[in-house]
């Protein structure tokens, strides 16, 4: 017996010992205050953004929500790479921790089922619809027919150059793309062609919009597999052939040490989200030692001019004891108003036609038309677990640790086991392909 | 009389134990015989209305043939015995130098707590940009010596390296109070009749030192052996597992499993068994540790 409670005990103090850390701070919890006169006072709304412009953003807002409403507004924001989990976490529990979420819309699917449909909302405020351009909002918000969030920032995968070095721009295929780069390329001046984000997390997307331009896909619409193809093989050929005309270090690198390179000057490309940095700092003196000498281009068109889409969406949880208020959160964020100051003070895009209109947005038309055909990979639960594997696969083969055969077929079975994993509710149509 | 007096102490005994004993049953021992409970089904917890469905032993065999646990599973195995070997023997050497109550020592010893104390997500991030093949400063100072820049988190060899020695500079302070504690805690009788007798430093070392304080090595071994396969903050921030999957840990791979994918029911099984080898070799520690002392006393 005395052995039993010792290994019982011992059990015990293991698990302490290999418990995971403590979790996130959490939201506090509503503190009621009057406020006469206000609809909302007394009330208090936590919302949750990725970290960054996104949750800036946010932030700036809050002043003038408070004053409009009365009520308190906590801003909580974590990183991508953890924002997913948080999120989840609080959906899947129902404890209404949060009362607005910023979902990227890569998670609409998985997150659907524990968002409040915004369908009553629309209709009782004649909310207009038809402002968001079309394609961001069948990507991005709108899951099978259903608004569950307001499209609040969209970013096609651009790529930023040199104007200097690159006078043409970007060209047209991936083959001329490269000899571009090699002819700029020289790292004994400290100059590389390209820098690219290939830290594990990044590397996904890379690969996706390489692999989509050349006609490749994760899976046919109705989710057989698709993967093995020349086409992922002439992708996964082109990013090993990108070694050559890049900083060696590109394979830790993330979005922030790759916007700082080209910043730099190092790079003629900059193969990243440009409205994570590049759009503020580019024309800062005090930040960049390119003022002048960079701008937008698409990525090579190659046979589908397909990019990718960076989109974001705001939604309100089921769980939310302040849905109303929630709503008029989302109503102001997405403002016309709004998302231009958002733009002129952080950089972010605004999936709104008319914002795009305006004569501070003409020098981004390139910008403007990738919007009407940037694409989304898979908008299911089984995303982030395929998104994870194939960042995991392509950088083992980036980096030497399995040949080409071996990662086509590595990913391969990590779509297919994804899908098993998490499959698609029955109906549900692969378009993101 | 007496016998009143052992029934008394026998339950203020338990009075004292009950509170710790209900609230390590209720964070501790519920969960993991709930996750072991768990581990029987299949559950993904970002699916809606999903309920547990039982799959007996599958989620167990899966281990057998996912390619990906093997892989971080001998990530971690290489990872911790390099670190800990290493950290074990700086530990001692440095613990050997500063083991004194001179004014200098205490000063040594507390420049030494920095890396300890400090928070792991800090560390990861600051060795991140000290390791930047490009911008950062050990390259740098390295290249006053002619030495070509070195891609310490973007080649897979580089990386696993680079992970190991930020752990070992973290925690070898943790060793050197340890083993320092122990040392100053060796009867200096022994020490002194062995000196008295001729032996060198050496021979005093391995004769008298190692022997003494082998019981104190058996618990740092243990402590950071289930220390080191626990290993996450740092890498999830240097490297994320990457590249590709030269740092992959178990830790890494269970989170992903559970927290990234919300497969609880696989996460439960991995769990279960990690904290059974946990166990295991923890109860092999102690039972060398108790061998030890018997051998030293």
């Amino acid at each position: 017996m005395k052995r039993l409670i010792a290994i019982v005990l011992a059990l015990v103090m293991v698990l302490g010992m290999t418990a995971c850390g403590g979790s996130g701070s959490a939201p506090a919890a509503e503190t009621p205050k009057a406020e006469g006169g206000l609809p909302y006072a007394g009330k208090t709304l936590t919302v949750l953004y990725m970290s960054g412009v996104y949750a800036d953003a946010a932030r700036a807002m809050v002043p003038e929500f408070e004053a409009a409403t009365g009520a308190k507004v906590e801003v909580v924001d974590y990183p991508y790479l953890t924002l997913h989990e948080k999120a989840l976490l609080d959906l899947t529990s129902g404890t209404g921790s949060y009362d607005v979420i910023d979902v990227a819309s890569q998670w609409d699917g998985e997150f659907a089922p524990f968002l409040e449909p915004l369908t009553d909302y629309i209709a009782r405020d004649n909310y207009d619809m038809s402002v968001w351009i079309d394609n961001v909002l069948a990507n991005c918000g709108d899951w099978q027919g259903t608004i569950i969030g307001i499209p609040n920032a969209s970013t096609p995968q651009t790529f930023a150059y040199r104007t200097d070095l690159l006078p043409n721009g970007i060209p047209d295929t991936w083959e001329e793309y490269r000899e571009a780069l090699a002819k700029v390329n020289d790292p004994a001046n400290g100059l590389y062609g390209v820098t690219v984000s290939e830290l594990s997390g990044q590397l996904g997307g890379v690969f996706d919009y390489v692999l989509w331009s050349m006609g490749g896909n994760w899976a046919d619409e109705d989710w057989n597999v698709t993967i093995d193809c020349p086409e992922t093989r002439a992708a996964l050929e082109h990013l090993y052939a990108l070694k050559d005309v890049s900083d060696p270090a590109n394979l830790a690198w993330g979005v922030d040490e790759s916007i700082q390179a080209f910043l730099d000057g190092k790079a003629a490309v900059c193969e990243t989200w440009p409205s994570l940095g590049i759009v503020q700092n580019g024309d800062n003196p005090e930040k960049s030692k390119i003022v002048g000498k960079w701008a937008l281009d698409v990525l090579p068109a190659e046979k589908t001019g397909l990019t990718l889409l960076s989109a974001w969406d705001v939604a309100i949880p089921a769980g939310s004891d302040n849905k109303d208020l929630a709503w008029e959160w989302v109503k102001m964020y997405t403002s016309y108003d709004m998302q231009n100051k958002f733009y002129d003070d952080h950089g972010i895009l605004s999936p709104r036609k008319a914002f795009w209109e305006q004569e501070k947005m003409a020098s981004q038309k390139a910008v403007r038309d990738a919007l009407d055909t940037a694409n989304m990979w898979w908008r299911i639960p089984a995303s982030v677990e395929a998104d994870s594997m194939i960042n995991t696969i392509v950088g083992a083969y980036l980096s030497d640790q399995i040949d080409l055969e071996e990662a086509v077929k590595q990913l391969d079975e990590a779509l297919t086991a994804a899908l098993k994993n998490s499959p698609p509710e029955a109906g549900i149509k692969n378009y993101n392909h | 009389m007496k016998l009143q007096k052992r029934r008394s102490d026998k339950f203020a005994c338990w009075a004292f134990l009950t509170p710790t004993l209900i609230f390590l049953g209720i964070t501790a021992l519920f969960p993991l015989l709930y996750s072991f409970y768990l581990s029987f089904f299949r559950l993904k917890l970002n699916l809606p209305n999903q309920a547990p469905t039982f799959v007996g032993l599958e989620n167990y065999l899966k281990m057998f043939t996912d390619s990906m646990l093997h892989v971080s599973t001998w990530n971690t195995i290489v990872f911790a015995c390099i670190s800990v070997a290493l950290e074990v023997v700086l530990g001692l050497m440095v613990a050997m130098v500063i083991c004194s109550d001179s004014m200098w020592s205490r000063v040594a010893t507390s420049i030494f707590m920095i890396p300890m104390i400090m928070a792991p997500v800090a560390i990861g991030t600051m060795w991140r940009m000290m390791l930047d093949a490009s911008t950062g400063v050990i390259n740098y100072f390295l290249s006053f010596f002619g030495v070509d820049p070195v891609q310490w988190l973007a080649d897979p060899t580089m990386a696993k390296i680079s992970v190991l020695l930020v752990n070992v500079w973290q925690l070898t302070p943790w060793v050197t109070v340890i083993c320092a504690a122990g040392l100053k805690a060796l009867p200096q009788d022994c020490i002194q009749a062995a000196l008295v007798d001729g032996a060198t430093p050496r021979q005093i070392f391995w004769k008298i030192v190692l022997p003494l304080i082998k019981p104190v090595l058996v618990i740092v071994v243990m402590m950071r052996f289930t220390d080191a396969f626990k290993v996450f903050d740092t890498i999830y921030v240097m490297t994320n597992g990457g590249p590709g999957t030269a740092t992959e840990m178990l830790p890494n791979f269970i989170y992903k499993q559970g927290l990234k994918y919300y497969d609880a029911g696989y996460a439960a099984a991995l769990a279960i068994v990690f904290v059974l080898v946990m166990a295991l070799i923890t109860l092999f520690f102690l039972n060398l540790r108790k061998k030890e002392e018997d051998n030293v006393w």
